[in-house]
């Protein structure tokens, strides 16, 4: 058990306690599953016509299957470009350069400061009406989560690069190496290295905020939900379960992201 | 619409973003307390629950959570209108959030010191009050801000299953002003960011405050 230098070890009448605690517990929590188990039931949700589509039915999973593939597609492709303008960014703050510094400072407060619904609405709704020209929903989406993504990669970057030795910065300029060189060669590489696991994380973020395209018209996972979910009619099961694919997906992006973290520290040590 | 009435409009639907953001505050930092006393009590079934529920609610997107409220609380009795069933979907899910923040604010207080304040007999009571909540608060304080941040942007997806917030008032001025397109985005833009900043800079005045001068 964690947590235990919080409390003395348990002495009879602390064990009783916890037994008690544990028996109420389990007690509250059966009563509150078997009344919703009642209640789904009496309503006729647990019947199987709802549930095994997502079992049986080919067209059906091959269906979602395709938005899966487009949630998966995107998110990939928005990771991709957010890391390398997270990066560009994070280099132009630390070449020093004050007006090019304040620029991207304005940048990553604005994109970091609005949500992200909303520049996937200003694309969407903006770009047609304003400068007519078509854009398609997937472009919404990448779009949309570079602006707001590369911002918060280009504020870790910058924190990598902050937490490095200063010796690394002094002795490459000694070596000669410029500026830009510096960055390039020396500190970028080590501090993205650093900040490996934070960037995996990034990704979890951005598939989930992926399911918004839904809103724009951009046919991933969440908008083939909704679709079968008015087909079959059983928008709570279709949610259920594509909510499980989403948290199997993210909690194996995260084991990733620890099984490098873990394997970088073995190497080091 | 003139532009000033556009203003007016979208300034008033600010008010309901307000108004979810603040109370979901409210709930969500107290469900997330909860969610941390039972990851903390000694009682393993209940820790059991709350890791699951964390884990399970952190990694689903927040749309998925808001789908699941509108059409899983009707089948177990519950129907509400649009803005309660908002406010339920985002505590639930920035609760989560704010456990985690919370369970690493107890645990950054050093073992050593807790051990010692045992050691000298001081009571779980005063343990808690004068040594881990005091510290835990101080650890807790930016992270929790990032926390509220986030909150204030996420209720922009309630535009998306029927309130009439901020977000969901732009796309209808848009839809009907198409003469001030850019300017209603930017309007709505720079509120949303000025509201960011000033929790941003309400965090950094609670930090100043709360700190320790040793």
């Amino acid at each position: 058990m964690k947590h235990t230098h919080l409390f003395d070890s348990p002495g009879p009448r602390g064990l009783r306690l916890i037994r008690m605690a544990t028996a109420v517990w389990v007690a509250v929590l059966l009563l509150i599953v078997a009344y919703v188990v009642w209640r789904l039931d009496a309503r006729g949700q647990l019947a199987p016509g709802k549930w095994l589509p997502f079992v049986t039915n080919v067209k059906l999973l091959k269906f979602l299957g395709e938005g899966l593939l487009q949630t998966l597609s995107a998110s990939s492709v928005a990771l991709v470009f957010s890391l390398l303008l997270g990066i560009v960014l994070a280099v132009g703050r630390a070449l020093g350069h004050r007006l090019l510094s304040l620029a991207i400072a304005a940048y990553v407060q604005v994109f970091r400061g609005i949500p992200v619904l909303l520049n996937m609405l200003f694309l969407f709704l903006g770009v047609p009406l304003v400068l007519r020209l078509n854009i398609s929903a997937y472009s919404v989406v990448v779009i949309a989560l570079v602006l707001y993504n590369s911002a918060v990669i280009a504020e870790i970057v910058r924190a990598g690069i902050a937490a490095l030795p200063s010796g690394q910065r002094s002795a490459s300029l000694a070596l000669g190496f410029s500026e830009f060189q510096t960055l390039k060669y020396i500190l970028v590489p080590q501090a993205v290295r650093l900040m490996i696991p934070a960037l995996v994380s990034q990704f979890i973020i951005i598939i989930k905020d992926s399911a918004l395209g839904f809103i724009v018209g951009f046919h991933e996972l969440t908008a083939k939900a909704q679709n079968a979910a008015l087909q079959l009619s059983n928008p709570l099961q279709t949610y259920i379960v594509i909510g499980i694919v989403y948290v199997a997906i993210n909690l194996l992006v995260a084991h990733i992201s620890n099984w490098i973290a873990n394997r970088k520290t073995n190497t080091a040590g | 619409m003139t532009f000033s009435a556009i203003t007016l409009t979208v300034g008033t639907a600010f008010l309901t973003t307000l108004s979810l953001t603040l109370l979901t505050i409210l709930s969500s930092t107290a469900l997330g307390a909860l969610l941390t006393i039972g990851y903390i009590l000694p009682v393993s079934p209940l820790q059991k629950t709350v890791q699951v529920y964390i884990h399970v609610i952190r990694n689903t997107p927040l749309t998925i959570v808001f789908f699941l409220v509108v059409f899983g609380l009707p089948q177990v009795g519950l129907i509400l209108p649009f803005f309660p069933f908002a406010w339920l979907a985002l505590t639930l899910y920035t609760a989560t959030f704010v456990a985690e923040t919370l369970r690493a604010g107890v645990l950054s207080v050093a073992i050593g010191e807790v051990e010692a304040a045992r050691a000298l007999g001081l009571s779980w009571h005063q343990l808690l009050t004068s040594l881990i909540l005091p510290q835990a608060a101080r650890s807790v304080v930016p992270p929790m801000t990032s926390n509220y941040i986030a909150l204030l942007k996420n209720t922009s997806i309630a535009s998306a299953f029927g309130v009439l917030e901020a977000t969901g008032v732009m796309v209808e001025m848009v839809n009907q002003n198409s003469g001030y397109v850019i300017q209603i985005m930017m309007l709505t833009a720079a509120i949303y960011l000025a509201l960011s900043l000033g929790i941003g800079l309400l965090g950094d005045l609670v930090e100043r405050k709360i700190r320790l001068t040793r």
